[in-house]
């Protein structure tokens, strides 16, 4: 990897703020002004190089619980002599930046890159994430500070810039995080047009994303989001454990008996001859075996049983009326509308791709019952 | 009766009108990383209570001592810092021995002692001294406040979970604001809510 791409990687695809979620309280509460975002970027930066060269050589040979304590002592250790010389040189900026400054020595950030790059790593590629991180810390602040002046003040630096309207709820912590939103999706946008896999790596692996939950997971060919960008979220798989197993069983109905006699169409004709009374009949009709020629029918939502099998069951009340007349027609057209009924819901199907998949039929003997294959996955 | 009501006073402020995560923006990044690990919300929140609750005493007992408390930010800093962290190891060292016993694996431990580590040395556990001594609250408030620190950042924490929750599965949301950016829109909505219960900051 070249210095170039170790920079871009460290400094954007690694931001701290906008892709870490980490450090927020200094950019939400404090930034408010680019002299106070200058000054908390340079202390941020002074603390974090030192916290990480002495973790490098002192701290990384102490266990982890002994060395989570003493990063807020280290960085109490840098942050009271920046305390001083701010005092000493700004003493508006230090009544501005109030108590925020002081918590500077408990940034998360500073825990963060200590535990992952000074312990695990070497002191020079160490120094060079901490200058790194930090560098994309100060930027963030930075502009963070500038944009909240401008837009909550209608200042820069302190002076008045003419034609703009100052919205105050911008220096409250609002303003930080809908600037920061915005950022991010800068970055974001950025990151697509510069690398595309890794800006479809930050939205499935977001920091924000549930942990455990797979709905996060986002593919990126599929649906159609609002921007007109394609992504479908995954859906979630049933989670195997014993206890939800329990619960689906229990909460599933028992299946009916059948109310009815199930006979074939012969059968049907024979008792339709009878001239027996209106009873509720149910004829079984084997369906001819689809040719090549038949058009593709979408598979039917639910239940799958139905459309798996190769017979379908016709329901009818064959009525003393229609029995004495032996109404053959009205029987037949019973048996289209019903098939028609079923060919009626549509799924559209999608790999996991998110292509639509061609539907067919299942026979028998493919088909296996859902609460097999649930098992056989578990 | 003035007592409690105090007491109570204190304790509704850092948790209901004055959020301290969304009013403050203290603990935001801790509060959206324990969003994402909702089965820890509770045990973090109690966590930051006690460490609070444990160091805002402390510090407003250190406060009768009159050279700490005419001094300037710079030595509260220090004392509290220091506090903070000697509450951390007795805490740590106390539970190590308590965790002995338990039937707990040796990465479980570690992984605990891990979120204690985070859940105390946090702004919104180092904030409350401060917030205290500012606001010259007394002993039982500053207990209040280190209490409602605990109950504000779950409050503030389960917020932003049930938004998470929402927003990961939206596919309203235009790709280049999903994940991050749109969370931080909807965090930022909260703060808008919270704020507008009082218009404008107690504290600071």
């Amino acid at each position: 990897m070249n210095s170039q791409n170790y920079l871009f990687r460290e400094v954007l695809a690694k931001n701290p703020v906008l892709v870490g979620t980490i450090g927020l309280c200094p950019v939400v509460a404090i930034c408010t002004s680019l002299k106070a975002a200058l000054i908390m970027s340079v202390i941020t930066l002074v603390t974090l190089i030192i916290a990480q060269l002495i973790t490098s050589l002192v701290l990384k040979h102490l266990q982890q619980w002994m060395r989570l304590g003493l990063y807020t002592l280290i960085g109490m250790i840098v942050v009271i002599p920046s305390m001083i010389l701010v005092d000493k040189f700004s003493p508006e900026t230090m009544l501005a930046l109030g108590i925020y400054l002081p918590l500077l020595a408990v940034n998360p950030l500073i825990v963060r890159n200590c535990e992952r790059e000074a312990v695990e790593t070497n002191i020079g590629r160490s120094l060079m994430t901490s200058i790194c991180a930090g560098m994309g810390y100060s930027a963030v602040l930075i502009i963070v500070g500038f944009a909240r002046e401008l837009i909550g003040a209608g200042t820069v630096w302190g002076h008045k810039i003419p034609f703009i309207m100052p919205a105050e709820s911008f220096l409250m912590p609002m303003g930080g995080f809908i600037v920061i939103a915005y950022l991010a999706s800068i970055l974001r946008i950025f990151l697509r047009k510069v690398d595309p896999e890794l800006a479809d790596e930050l939205v499935t692996n977001s920091r924000t994303n549930i942990k455990g939950s797979k709905k996060a997971k986002v593919q990126l060919k599929g649906a159609k989001y609002a921007d007109g960008a394609q992504g479908v979220p995954r859906r979630r798989k049933p989670e195997a454990t014993p206890k939800r197993k329990r619960r689906r069983a229990a909460s599933k109905p028992e299946p009916e008996k059948q109310a009815f006699e199930v006979m074939t169409l012969e059968e049907a004709e024979e008792l339709r001859s009878a001239n027996l009374p209106p009873v509720e009949t149910t004829v079984q009709a084997e369906l001819a075996p689809p040719t090549p020629e038949d058009p593709v029918v979408e598979a039917p939502a639910a239940p799958v049983s139905q459309r798996t099998s190769r017979f379908e069951f016709v329901t009818l009340d064959l009525g003393a009326e229609a029995k004495a007349n032996g109404d053959a027609e009205r029987f037949a057209a019973a048996v289209e509308e019903s098939k028609a009924e079923q060919r009626k819901p549509q799924r559209r199907i999608r790999n996991r791709r998110g292509q639509e998949k061609q539907s067919r039929s299942v026979t028998a003997e493919e088909y296996i019952e859902p609460a097999e294959k649930e098992g056989e996955e578990e | 009766m003035k007592f409690i009501a105090a007491f109570f006073a204190a304790f509704l402020y850092v948790s209901f009108t004055q959020n301290l995560v969304f009013t403050g923006g203290y603990g935001a990044s801790e509060a959206i990383r324990s969003a994402a690990r909702p089965k820890q919300i509770m045990l973090f929140s109690i966590m930051i209570a006690y460490f609070s609750t444990v160091t805002s005493l402390i510090c407003r007992v250190l406060l009768f001592i009159p050279a700490l408390k005419d001094g300037s930010m710079i030595t509260s800093l220090a004392v509290y810092a220091v506090v903070l962290t000697v509450v951390y190891f007795v805490s740590v060292a106390i539970l190590r021995v308590l965790l002995k016993s338990s039937d707990w694996s040796d990465i479980e431990i570690e992984k605990f002692f891990r979120q204690t580590a985070v859940s105390s040395f946090n702004t919104i556990v180092l904030a409350i001294p401060f917030i205290t001594e500012k606001a010259t609250y007394g002993v039982h408030e500053a207990i209040a406040q280190g209490l409602g620190a605990g109950v504000a950042f779950f409050i503030a924490t389960w917020l932003i979970y049930l938004g998470m929750r929402r927003l990961e599965v939206d596919t309203e949301t235009p790709l280049s604001f999903k994940g991050t950016p749109v969370l931080f829109m909807y965090i930022a909505i909260l703060c808008l809510a919270f704020t507008g219960i009082m218009g404008k900051s107690l504290f600071f």
